[in-house]
Parts: structure tokens; sequence; C-alpha cells
């Protein structure tokens, strides 16, 4: 009751403030009439009962201040003084304002550009239920070299069968399927899942339903699908009754039972799920399957490991072939997406612009705290006239507050901008990463920071303001530099600043560094006029040569087509491909510690000359060599001397799939080594097959060409379509492109660092020149009587620049230590130099060290240049 | 006008309150009363009578609204409300309390 009315009551003192005004004077008035009227009666003069009545009264004004403060809402009237007050001094300084609030835009805009990635991409929960009882279940194997690896069908099933902490454990195989019976064949992502698969995730379905109990069991129909949402709306209308209805899913009818909304993380790409069909016998030595598992309710993830860990163990006493070793590792879903480099690249982004926000605010506390000492007069004048200590504090905060807000605001729109910026140049592997904008969170997160940074930067200015005060009516602000407490501040922040700002020049060096080694480094394959496509071959071909023979006959059209100098098939893209592996090794030697594990390729005889691979010694496939003939391998460089140092390869027998069904293999050639699991990764070991034999599905044409990638694209579609138009193509690109976009997320973070660190470099220039301006400006006459005495222009100009440049020296060492204990948190985003690089850091001390010089030099010539007498005058 | 202390403050609301049982009045007029039901121990100035009106009426134990005064002059004229009643009733039954407590603690040992 007594709240709501005072709430009413101040509403009203707000909004009718003038009414409210003219009542109270109204009334003040009234009362003193009526004192004056009554002394009237008792005979005074009309004047002089005026006049006592006056005096009584005590001052009309006073009175009428007392009730205003005392109001309810006065807090917020005088918050509204003083953004009033303080809005007239900005403008009355727009040169400082301008300054001020850009540089805080600066700061608080890349601020909330890369939050609302990393809030888009890392924290923003998972779109599961209960997302934190989720977890990813993958093999390792320590001894055989092998970190998270796939799961084996029977090891999964196993798994399935003998845990007792998962409420659901599901197994997903990625794969893609032939879509036909529409008017373009086309290839669509697609998963065989578990039942337990979609129940574990617990998306409710749009449409229909997600897989029953027993339709992955052995015999039971599997031709079912589950679609998603994107593939609903692309061939039928995203609002069309879809259930029951048929797709032609490599050659076979599936009938549709579901609709899958989007899902986030790794699974978003898959339009189609089918049932994984278990067989009677299951496959325990390739590993396929992914197993995401929905931890019971109430089991923590330390019972699931140790569950984990009594299930291999099982595995590996009851199967030690495959086996042996074996540990099942969980990830919680938690770590989906942080976990991996990519995380890390978002937070040091993100200490980044945290590290540029910090510099803009040592900036503004600088550039206040200059304007304080200008005002030093003003305070005082208003202490001593009865503003108390905390209403001056207040005045101060809320003019900080004024800037960094319309800091802020000019900063969400170039946070906005920025954003654009970055979804335009998506890598493309960053999950979620299209769905970044400026949300609610990141307006909440701007406030945030707006309000943090008006309390740094007014801070500093405030604290001064309160012992400046009686020094300054004392001396009547003749302070030649403003004091040597406020002298030795104004160092520290300079010391502070170019501390930061070394700091982030160096990261950003050393990944730009990094990017060109990268990009220079020698991948072992060309590029110029290469171009790749995927072809997929529907079910039927397994037959036979079928595979074979139509392989042969495209590569054979393609080749004799004018402009192509050489094509070849092969089974995984370099750089993005999924990395098929095997474990190898040199018949007839002893036992290897550690076995190595390759890489494996099906290839056809020209695929090292169209890629631009050396081949070193031996021969590559010809026509004879095939998959069931005599059992032919052809290695890389690396292979060849880790298994046979010093020896010639040629003629050896190699043992591949080693701990699986090992095989016998002859070297009958050795290639150059390829980076193709990416630039910055080591040369992989790598094995070849011939391809010939073979049905795998689906097939990499690789063609070296003059034509354009547009003539290309339409002559092997033709082609392909000649020879049977079920057989979709897709995923043309110039091998160029495919480089490109494998180093993009590279490329957008050296790029988006080096921007932050020049903008730091700028304000620390700004920074330095402002402080030895205005401390120049400040000893006008101590120059003046220097000059007078005899100094020369040269000995100023030192004296000052050396002034300015000892806090300076004291910043470069103190960055130099920071960025050499800070740059190991950029671990592997860092190729081809040392996070201590000797040369990155002397460049970038320099660069730092000729910058302040020269920000410092102006000033100080400026100073020698001042006359004697003007120089004195000013005093 | 002096500042007063905050049991002063206390004990002007509750003066003021008991003035205006009487029936409404304005700001002289309350003052005058406030000096007549204390036999002129306390003379309110403008300084305290004024911001402790507004507070007073902001609370809800008080209205105003202007009127004609008695020589004819436009003044505000607080009445109280039933709030402010209820308000008096639990402020006098406390200050007596106080008071009994103090002249115990004060009176003769």
């Amino acid at each position: 009751m007594l709240l709501l009315s005072r709430l009413v009551h101040m509403l009203r003192n707000l909004v009718l403030r003038r009414r409210v005004d003219r009542d109270l004077d109204d009334e003040v008035r009234g009362y003193v009439d009526m004192l004056a009227a009554e002394q009237v009666e008792r005979g005074l003069a009309p004047e002089a009962a005026a006049r006592a009545a006056r005096i009584h009264a005590g001052g009309i004004e006073q009175v009428k201040e007392h009730v205003r403060r005392g109001r309810a809402g006065a807090l917020v009237v005088e918050f509204g003084q003083d953004l009033r007050y303080g809005a007239r001094l900005l403008v009355r300084t727009p040169g400082f304002a301008v300054v001020a609030i850009l540089t805080l835009a600066l700061g608080i805009g890349a601020n909330v550009a890369i939050f609302s990635v990393l809030h888009a991409v890392l924290l923003r929960p998972l779109p599961f239920p209960d997302a934190d009882r989720l977890v990813i279940i993958s093999g390792s194997n320590p001894s055989r070299g092998w970190e998270r690896t796939s799961i084996s069908h029977a090891n999964y099933w196993d798994l399935h069968r003998m845990n007792e902490t998962f409420l659901h454990a599901g197994a997903i195989q990625p794969t893609s399927i032939n879509l036909t019976g529409v008017a373009t064949p086309e290839r669509l992502p697609a998963a065989r899942v578990t039942v337990d698969l979609l129940e574990s995730l617990a998306v409710p379905p749009l449409a229909g339903r997600i897989f029953r109990d027993g339709e992955d069991r052995a015999g039971a129909d599997t031709r079912l699908a589950v679609v998603s949402q994107r593939l609903r709306g692309r061939l039928f209308g995203p609002d069309a009754p879809v259930i029951g209805r048929r797709l032609l899913l490599d050659g076979e009818s599936y009938r549709i039972v579901g609709v899958m909304p989007t899902l986030d993380v790794g699974l978003n790409g898959i339009d189609v799920f089918v049932p994984l069909r278990r067989r009677g016998e299951e496959d325990r030595s390739s590993f396929d399957l992914g197993v995401i598992g929905r931890l019971k309710r109430g089991v923590t993830l330390e019972q699931a490991r140790a569950d984990l860990a009594r299930v291999a163990a099982v595995l590996a006493s009851t199967h030690p072939s495959v086996n042996e070793g074996l540990e099942l590792v969980l990830t919680p879903s938690s770590e989906w997406v942080s976990g991996q480099t990519r995380g890390r690249t978002l937070w040091l982004l993100m200490g980044a612009v945290g590290l540029l926000l910090l510099i803009a605010c040592v900036n503004l506390s600088n550039m206040l705290l200059a304007r304080a000492s200008a005002r030093t007069r003003e305070t005082a004048v208003r202490s001593a006239l009865g503003a108390t200590h905390l209403r001056l504090l207040r005045q101060m905060l809320t003019e900080s507050l004024l800037i960094s807000g319309s800091g802020g605001l000019v900063g969400l729109l170039g946070a906005f901008w920025l954003l654009a910026a970055v979804r335009a140049s998506d890598p493309g592997d960053i999950p979620r990463l299209s769905h970044v904008s400026l949300d609610m969170t990141a307006v909440a997160f701007a406030a945030v920071v707006v309000v943090l940074t008006s309390l740094v930067i007014g801070a500093i200015p405030a604290l001064h303001a309160g012992h400046a005060v009686a020094p300054a009516l004392r001396n009547g602000d003749r302070s030649v530099t403003g004091g040597r407490a406020q002298q030795r501040m104004r160092g520290a922040l300079v010391t502070a600043e170019v501390a930061l700002s070394l700091v982030l020049l160096i990261g950003a060096a050393l990944l730009l560094r990094s990017l060109n080694a990268v990009l220079t480094v020698d991948r072992g394959f060309a590029t110029e006029g290469r171009m790749l496509a995927t072809v997929h071959l529907p079910a039927g071909y397994e037959e036979g040569d079928r595979a074979t023979n139509f392989q042969r006959e495209l590569l054979h059209q393609i080749a004799s087509s004018g402009s192509v100098k050489a094509a070849a098939a092969v089974t995984g893209r370099p750089l993005v491909g999924r990395s098929t592996g095997l474990g190898i090794a040199a018949a007839g030697e002893p036992e290897p510690a550690e076995v190595p594990w390759a890489s494996w390729r099906l290839i056809t005889g020209d695929y090292f000359r169209t890629l631009g691979l050396p081949v070193l010694r031996g021969r590559t496939f010809d026509e004879q060599d095939r998959i069931g003939g005599p059992p032919r391998v052809i290695v890389s460089e690396r292979v060849a001397d880790r298994l046979w140092p010093g020896q010639d390869p040629l003629g050896r027998m190699a043992i591949l799939w080693k701990g699986q069904d090992e095989r016998r293999f002859e070297v009958i050639g050795v290639v150059g080594n390829m980076r193709e699991r990416g630039l910055a990764s080591d040369p992989t070991l790598a094995v070849y097959l011939p391809y010939y034999g073979a049905s795998w599905s689906p097939m990499e044409v690789v063609l070296h060409t003059d034509g354009t990638r547009e003539a290309t694209a339409a002559m092997l579609r033709t082609m392909v379509s000649s020879l049977d138009p079920a057989v979709p193509v897709s995923d043309i690109e110039t091998l160029d492109d495919i480089v490109a976009g494998s180093l993009a997320s590279r490329r957008l973070v050296a790029g988006l660092t080096g921007g932050f660190a020049a903008l730091a470099l700028l304000l620390a220039v700004i920074g330095i020149y402002g402080v030895l301006a205005y401390s120049v400006s400040r000893r006008t006459a101590e120059i003046g009587v220097r000059r007078a005495l005899g100094a020369s222009t040269t000995s100023l100009v030192r004296l000052i620049v050396g002034q300015g440049l000892k806090p300076v020296a004291l910043g470069l060492a103190l960055g130099v230590l920071g960025a050499a204990a800070l740059s190991r948190l950029l671990g592997e985003l860092l190729f081809g130099v040392t996070p201590t690089d000797p040369f990155t850091y002397a460049a970038v001390v320099m660069l730092v060290a000729g910058a302040a010089v020269l920000a410092c030099v102006l000033p100080a010539s400026q100073a020698a240049r001042l006359s004697v007498t003007s120089a004195l005058r000013t005093e | 006008m002096p500042p007063r202390t905050d049991l002063l403050r206390g004990t002007l609301d509750l003066l003021i309150l008991r003035a205006l049982v009487l029936g409404p009045n304005h700001g002289l007029g309350v003052a005058r009363r406030v000096g007549q039901i204390t036999g002129g121990a306390f003379e309110v100035g403008p300084g305290s009578l004024f911001p402790a009106l507004h507070r007073l009426e902001e609370n809800g134990w008080l209205e105003s609204e202007w009127g004609e005064s008695e020589n004819n002059r436009r003044a505000k004229y607080y009445r109280l409300t039933s709030a402010g009643r209820r308000q008096l009733r639990a402020e006098t039954e406390n200050w007596g309390r106080i008071s009994v407590a103090i002249a115990r603690a004060l009176g003769p040992a």
C-alpha cells in the first residue's frame, strides 16, 4: 500500500514535473503571503511584513529544494540532470566526444560481435532435451596408437546388451544414398541408425514417428525412412503430408514414417534416416559406427565411465585378436563443439577482443583523467558549495556511463556489420555459425560491458577527483603537470597500453606467419587446373565388373576429350574426405612396438600423374592390376622410410590391416608424400591399392584440365548421364577451392586477430600521443624557463621523448613476457613457427617501439618550437 | 532551520498527523496547530514542514487539494486519509511504549 502510493507519486513527480513544481511554488509562496498577512494584521507595514515573512521562511528556493530532494524519484531526477550536464559537456568538446565514443565503440563492438559468435556456436545449449545426459561413445586403443575410433557392429551390439548405465545407446552410420524417381537423380546425405539412436536424442518428430523397437532387428523390413524437414520442404513443400509416401532410395522403395526437425551439431546435414539393420553375424573388425548414448537418470559420468571400462575389458578378453587394448571413451555433449580446436579458437578471439577493449578503456581513462584535472577547479567549487563527495562521484560516473553507453550503441552497429562480414566468410566448418545474429543475449551482453566499461574508465578519474579538491583550492590549479601521483598514474596507463597491444600484436603476427607457412608449405600435390567430382554408383553396380567397366569407360571418355590432360578415380578427396585407415607392417621384420597407421585409397593408374604426385621408384598400376588379382600396393615415401629404412622397398611384402585380417601385398612403387589430411598436418603415411575390381562408391573423379569449371562440370554431367542416367554427380569443385575452403577458418581467425591487433596498435599510439601532448601543454611554462636558461631544441626534444618513452619501454618488456606466457595457448593454430619465435617478437617490438617514438616526437617537437616569450606568458 | 535528527523527524510526522485529526488545514495552519498542541514547545519552520507534508502525502497518509484560506487566499489543504489515521494510531501506541520505556530509563534510579 505504502509502496504503491510512493510509486504512483514517483510517476507523477517524474511525468508531471512542471506541474508538481508549479504547485510547490504556489504552495510555498502562499505560505509566505499568509505569514505576511498575519504580520500586517498585527500592524506592520506591508513591505516590512513581507520581508519579515521571507526571513522567517528562510529562503523560498531552499525550502523548495528541500522538498524536491525528499521527493519520491529524486534520484532519478538527479540522474537525469547529471546526464544532461554530461551531454552538454560532451557537446561542448566535440573532438573529445567523437574520439572517446569511437574508441569505446571499437572495443565494445568487437566484443559484442565475437561474443555473439561464441554464444551461438559454443554456449547456446544443444537442442536436445536434457542434453547433459547425452554422450558420444568412441573407441580408443592407445597400445595401437588409435584415438577416437568408430566402433564395430559386433562391439556395438555387445555394448548395447552389456551396459548398465545407459537408457539408450544408439548407433549411427553416416552414408549417402541415391534418390531416383525424381526429375534429376541426386545423392542425399543419409544415416543408417538403430532404433535407440533417435530415441536417445529425444527430439520429437515434427510429423509421424521415429523408428520403433524391432524395426532394426535381423530380418525386419527396413525400407522405412525418417526424412528431414529440409528434404520434405524441398521435395514436397514444407507442410505437405508426407507420412506414408514413398521414396526411391538406391533403387528401392522406402516408406516415409516420420519427419525430423533440423538437428544441430553433426546431424544437421542428414536428410534421410533409415534403420541400420542388425545382421545375424556381425563384423567385429571394421570400425564404422558412431555411438550416442543417453545416460539413465541420476547416473554420473564417472559411473558411466566405469561401466564402459568394464564392458571394454569383457570385449578385450572375449575377442583379443581385434579388441586387445580396447578402451571405450565417453565425450559429454557439452564438449561436442567446445572440446575441439575451434572452441579454443573462439575463446582466443574473445581474449583478443577483451584485450582490445582493455586498451580502449586505458585510453579513455587517460583522456578522462586529463579532463578531470582540467576541471579540478570546477569540482572544487562545486564541493565547496555543498555538493557531497558522493554526489560528485555519481556525476563523474554518470558522465563515463554516458560515454560508454554512446560507445556501446555505435559499437552495436559495428558488431552488426562485423557479424555480417563473418557470416559472409563462413568457412563452413564451424557449426551453427550461419545462425549468428545480434540477439537479445548479445544486447544484454553489450549492456553489461557498457556498465563495466563505465566503471573501469570512470574509476581512476573519480578517485583522482576525490584527492585533488583541497590542493586545487589551495594553489588555484597551478600545479605544473597535475601532480606527481597523477603523472605516475599516466605512466602506468601507457605501460599497460603498450604491454596489452604488444601481446595482441605478437599473437596476430604468429597467426599470420602460420597462415603464410601453411600457404607455402610443400603440399606434395598440384592444384592448378585440378578438379574433382563425386560420382555415386547406385545399388546394382556391385555385381561383377559393372563398377569397373563404368569407371574405365567414363575415364576413357574424359581423358580423350580435348581439354583434359589426365583423369583418374580415387576413393576419397584430399583435405576434406573422411580418412580410411589401416595398420601396416613389413613382412619378415620383427613386430614393431607400435603399428603405424596409414591412410589407404583405391586409385586408378593415372591418379599420381593427374594430381602431380611424383612416382619416385617403380611404377603405378596398369590395366591388369586389380583387387582380387596379385596383391600389389604402392606406398608413399614416408611409409617406405618407416618400414624399410635405407633399403629398396620394391618387391618387398607389406602386411596391411595389421592387427585385423592381416593381408600381404607386394610393393611395386613409391610415390611422393602428400598432405591430404590438411595442409597444416604432417604428410600422411599413405598406401594405394588398385580401384579396378572394387565397386567402392562414391567414386571421386579427379581431372587435370585447361577448361573452365563450368564447361568441365557440364561435360562431366553429360558423359555420366549418357552412360547411365540414374547416376548422380555432385560436388564439382576445383582443388584450389577445396584448398581455400580447408584454410578458410584459419584465414578468418588470422584476419580478425590481425585486424584487432592493428586497431590496438592505433589506440596505443593515440594514447601515448595524447598523454605526452597533454603533459607538454601543461608544462609550457617549465619549457619556457628551460629555454630561457639556454636549453637547446635537441636537448628539449630528447628530454621529452625520453620521458615519454620510459613507460613505453617498461610496457614493451612486460608485453614480451606476457606474450611468451600466453602464446602457448595458440597451440595447434600455430604452424611452422614456435610460440616464442624470436624473429616475430623482435619485429613486433620494433614496430611498437617505432610507433611509440613517432607518437612522442610530435608533441616534443611542438614543445621545442615554442618561443620563450609565448611560453612564459601562459604563466 | 537547522536540520532535525531522525528521532525528531519521526516526531514531526506524528505531530503533523495529530494536528490534522482536527480537520483539513493548509501548511501554515498545520504549523500553528503543532505549536498549539505542543504548548509552543515545537515551532515548525517551512524548511522541515513542507518536506514532511510532501513525504506523508507520498506515503498515502495525507491527501491534498487546493482551496480558499480564511482570508480568501489560494492554499493547499491537507487531509488525513484512512491509511493516515491507521498510521497515527500505530505511531501513537508506539510512541507511548517508547516514552514509557524512556521515562523508566531516565527516571529516578
